[in-house]
């Protein structure tokens, strides 16, 4: 089995080989998510938990791109080109969501692409930044395409169309949480499988190699920028899926929910739930999204919840919340020996 | 007539220029210095301008005063953000950004909840307008022009004059040649935040009589202030002038041609495109 | 060592401790209806973002309300008396934020009746949930797209008279007090509702003899509005309207277009004049007029006189607002004490058929039928105040013609 070196604050030379699920936690929880409707009968719960599972196939592919050391700070745009594109295809030209989502999906790659080349002569926290103008850049477009778009929104918005294989099945989905919820966890599940595995593949290795020390990278023939932009592309593939299928089920989109706050608010999910293991974003976007949903109560005062989770977690926890998990291990593991870093230096 | 339209759009330009330039400064000086994305600035910018509002409009200190007051207060508060919200995760960006966003959420909601977001303006500084060649200059955003354009150039001397201030300069450039030469970056940095928050609360309190106060004023500020930055480059703070000019006379002059939105978008759109060619900024180190 | 150990335990207990708490904030589904003798009503208001300013004080004129009604003892249905009880939720001043708000409201709340939201696209975006669930809106704002409000939105209704409505009644005052008044500039957010709003501006103008110059669009985030004032002022009109927004825009505007030079009259909608003087300040606070309330004027009607007395009790403030947001629920449990009925279809088909209702600007008239295609606004002789030298100073009750 390899070892584990730690490199600055991102790069985890994670272990290929080796059992994917550390126990049998995963495929718990996953059995658990699909018997959820029979014990959270309330929608707005279930309104709750789509809207949670979307965004962590949005989150879990900004940390794709950021294995490759590029962090974009301007992701909730492509979740937005994504969304606008299937949405208004829909409504226009009156295809079926089933076809529009894969074709947003798609938008936002190519928009990635077009956008990705020219971004990759920059790294690091330029690439942050230059990525932030275009991600309110993105939004602005939106806004300003009126005739398309709407000005105050995107409305009429067709729901998924109904499945109906007479004798065999017969699904609707307007009105009906429970049919979105059952879609967008499918959805999630394959979403997350494929930047699962593309991640262990040898392309997740190049990227992490690229993140290291992209010289030595370039010094071994490896495409820096073509890999470069292929990851941005990549995750900005899956943001697209992700943010069509919140148009099919929101059935109204404004363009400030993929603007700059939402960014920001994007990348802090990934760094509280812990950018090195695959499971952080996961974690991350699930106690930030649905924990103050939860506390809505408070009126005003929720908001303080979310601020105080993310004061414990970036005190005590440098790798977020999944790197408890590591921290955990490496204390009572078999490198008891070794000291662990607290924060990388 | 259209001279003196373009007069005007030109005075508006130099005022908006000298706006942006104030909001960014303290911003400017944490990122190229420290290399500290400080996004609470946002918060501390609109904590300034209601600490101001305060000591104006509830106890009725003088204006002035209170400027300088509320600037005093929230310096000091920096030194509480330095020490024990920046300083433990020095170096390590991405729990400073999660921090200064933790900052922004928790700082929002307790102003939000302690004095409500109800209409507030800051009592006016200077009320009256200047006219005079078809162009009219209200003497509050002269003022704050002045006032801008003092701190730059006092911001300016104290980088290369004063002890800390060079201090400053060596650790943006190369910190662990700095730290070799017996710089003690802790109090560098203290000193650098404490005057970066002074900063925000005197752009806060003058926005806040300019425009008007409310929780979440810093939110639209910080995009604006980024720009600002970014476009001038990391590593510099004079350049904070030329792209402030720069961004100063897009806002100015694109709302005369094109419409709403569009104005913001072909803005950023310039400034893109410009960072594309020139990723280091237009006067910054290389990247 | 040790104490790090400690600190590091203690955080991550307190990270668990919130996440239970957080199952427990869930509320267990309601298998009984709620308490028969309380009708609970939602409220779509923004506690966060930047129209929490305006809409706090919404929710504080229906919390007046609230404590009112059920002092008068509540509606009666049927012969059962009824208390009221309005629940909140926040918008957060977006339209994701309204949506969630109003699924919230519908499926988990199980509310019937809800009075906002205000601005566009929260308007649609609680739309998106609400009339599908047949749920009866009254909304405090119209801004003229179709989307918003109209014969697609069967369960919507509006209290107050809005942009629209307006122009007439203010084309009509330039004429008697201003008569040298020719061109009329507009100032108007870049919300989407510019291109419905133009082609009716421009024909009541054309109307009234007027001549409205091409509309200039500021866009919402704007935090300095001067450009946009020095484009409007470039095509030299004698009086400025400032269609839609929020005080925080309409001050600025004003503010710097008394800066600019600009001494013509200035016409808002239906905002709060006070907090229009607040950010305007009192040099440009002159010369400005909107359809709204000085609240210690003698010509206030004794209801307007009665909330601000109970607003100085509980708030120590007299806000307008707070009467635009009672009357939204007033003329609502009017409607449903009309209409015996909890039933929205039933109180719908009955509001539609009100002759009049009482409002708490006055005596009220059921229409909308003109302008907006469907039968469900409430419209009355509309206030007038101005602003001058800095003073909020009563003009007079208006005639509005029915909308």
């Amino acid at each position: 089995m390899a070892t584990r070196h730690k490199y600055d604050s991102g790069a985890f030379l994670v272990k290929v080989k080796g059992k994917p699920f550390k126990s049998a936690a995963v495929p718990v929880l996953v059995i658990l998510l699909f018997l959820l409707p029979l014990f959270v009968k309330q929608p707005y719960y279930i309104h709750v938990f789509i809207i949670t599972l979307l965004y962590i196939i949005v989150v879990s592919s900004l940390r794709t791109i950021a294995l490759s050391g590029q962090v974009s700070v301007g992701h909730a745009a492509f979740m937005g080109i994504g969304a606008y594109f299937s949405g208004v295809i829909s409504k226009e030209l009156g295809w079926m969501p089933w076809l529009t989502i894969p074709l947003g999906g798609l938008a936002a790659m190519f928009a990635a692409v077009l956008i990705g080349y020219p971004f990759t002569r920059v790294r690091a926290i330029y690439f942050s930044m230059v990525s932030l103008f275009g991600g309110i850049a993105i939004v602005n477009i939106i806004r300003v395409a009126q005739k398309w778009t709407g000005a105050i929104g995107l409305t009429g918005i067709p729901p998924l169309s109904p499945i109906d294989i007479p004798g065999v099945i017969s699904i609707t989905f307007l009105g009906e949480k429970v049919s979105y919820y059952y879609f967008t966890l499918l959805l999630t599940l394959v979403c997350l499988s494929a930047l699962y595995r593309i991640e262990r593949c040898r392309i997740g290795m190049t990227w992490k190699s690229i993140a290291q020390s992209h010289l030595v990278a370039s010094s071994v023939g490896i495409n820096e920028v073509g890999s470069r932009v292929l990851s941005f592309a990549t995750g900005c593939f899956f943001a697209g899926i992700a943010g069509a299928s919140y148009a099919h089920y929101n059935l109204v989109l404004t363009a400030p929910t993929f603007g700059f706050l939402p960014s920001i608010f994007l990348v802090m999910y990934m760094l509280v739930g812990g950018r090195d293991r695959f499971g952080g974003p996961i974690i991350g976007t699930a106690i930030l999204v649905m924990v103050p949903e939860f506390f809505r109560s408070l009126k005003e005062f929720t908001p303080l919840i979310l601020g105080a989770i993310m004061v414990v977690v970036v005190f005590l926890m440098p790798q977020g919340i999944a790197g408890l998990f590591d921290q955990i291990k490496a204390r009572h593991g078999q490198d008891r020996r070794r000291k662990v870093p607290t924060h990388a230096a | 007539m259209v001279s003196g339209l373009l007069a005007q759009v030109a005075v508006n330009a130099l005022m908006l220029a000298s706006m942006y330039i104030l909001m960014a400064l303290g911003f400017a000086l944490l990122l190229s210095i420290m290399g500290v994305l400080n996004f609470a600035h946002a918060v501390i910018y609109m904590a300034g301008g209601y600490v101001c509002y305060q000591l104006a409009a509830v106890y009725g200190i003088n204006q002035w005063l209170s400027l300088v007051l509320s600037a005093v207060i929230v310096g000091s508060f920096g030194l509480f953000l330095e020490r024990f919200c920046y300083r433990p995760f020095f170096g390590d960006v991405n729990r400073t950004m999660v921090m200064s966003l933790a900052l922004i959420v928790i700082l929002e909601s307790t102003v939000n909840i302690l004095v409500g977001s109800y209409v507030r303006s800051v009592p006016s500084f200077a009320p009256g307008v200047m006219r005079g060649g078809g162009v009219s200059l209200s003497v509050e955003r002269l003022v704050t022009f002045v006032i801008g354009a003092l701190l730059m150039l006092a911001l300016i001397l104290f980088m290369q004059k004063t002890k800390i201030g060079q201090q400053m300069s060596a650790i943006s450039q190369e910190s662990i040649g700095a730290v070799l030469q017996g710089i003690n970056i802790y109090r560098v940095s203290a000193v650098a935040t404490v005057i970066a928050c002074a900063l925000a609360a005197v752009a806060g309190s003058l926005m806040g009589a300019i425009t008007n106060l409310n929780p979440f004023m810093g939110d639209q500020m910080l995009v604006k202030a980024i720009e600002v930055v970014i476009l001038a480059g990391i590593g510099s703070i004079g350049g904070v002038v030329g792209s402030g000019l720069i961004l100063g006379t897009i806002d100015s002059f694109l709302p005369l041609v094109l419409s709403g939105c569009a104005t913001d978008a072909l803005g950023l759109g310039i400034v893109i495109l410009i960072l594309l060619f020139r990723p280091q900024g237009l006067f910054g180190h290389e990247a | 060592m040790k104490t790090q150990r400690l600190l590091k335990l203690s955080g991550i207990i307190l990270i668990a401790v919130i996440l239970v708490a957080s199952l427990f904030m869930v509320k267990p589904a309601k298998t009984a209806p709620a308490n028969a003798k309380t009708l609970k009503i939602g409220a779509i208001v923004s506690k966060v973002g930047f129209a929490s300013a305006s809409e706090t004080l919404i929710w504080n004129g229906i919390q007046l309300f609230e404590e009112w009604i059920n002092k008068k003892g509540g509606i009666k249905i049927k012969g059962e008396p009824y208390s009221i009880q309005f629940v909140a939720e926040d918008g957060q001043s977006s339209a994701d934020g309204a949506v969630s708000a109003s699924t919230k409201l519908v499926t988990d709340d199980k509310v019937k009746f809800i009075v906002g939201p205000v601005m566009p696209f929260m308007v649609i975006g609680s739309g998106s949930v609400t009339e599908p669930a047949k749920v009866l809106r009254v909304v405090l704002y119209n801004c003229k797209t179709p989307e918003e409000y109209g014969p697609k939105t069967p369960y919507t209704f509006i209290a107050n008279d809005c942009t629209v409505d307006f122009t007439t009644p203010d084309l009509q005052f330039l004429k008697e007090k201003f008569p040298k008044v020719k061109n009329v500039g507009v100032l108007t957010p870049d919300d989407g509702a510019a291109p419905y709003l133009e082609p009716i501006v421009k024909q009541k103008g054309t109307e009234e003899g007027l001549n409205i110059l091409p509309f200039v669009l500021w866009p919402l985030d704007a935090t300095d509005f001067t450009s946009y004032v020095v484009k409007a002022l470039s095509y030299k009109p004698d009086a400025l309207f400032m269609i839609n927004g929020w005080p925080i825009h309409m001050g600025a505007m004003l503010k710097a277009a008394r800066e600019l030079g600009f001494t013509g009259p200035a016409f808002g909608c239906h905002e709060d004049p006070y907090d229009i003087d607040t950010v305007a300040g009192p040099a440009a606070s002159t010369n400005f007029y909107v359809h709204n309330l000085q609240v210690d004027s003698p010509a206030m009607t004794p209801m307007i006189k009665e909330i601000m007395k109970l607003g100085q009790a509980k708030y120590g403030r007299q806000s307008p607002t707070y009467v635009w947001a009672w009357n939204a629920a007033y003329c609502l449990t009017q409607a449903i004490e009309k209409a015996q009925s909890l039933d929205p279809t039933v109180v719908k088909n009955s509001w539609e058929k009100m002759k009049s209702i009482d409002t708490a600007y006055g005596p009220g008239r059921i229409g909308g039928i003109k302008t907006y295609g469907i039968n469900h606004n409430v419209s009355y002789k509309t206030p007038f105040t101005s602003l001058k030298d800095g003073k909020v100073v009563w003009v007079e009750w208006r005639k509005v013609p029915l909308p």
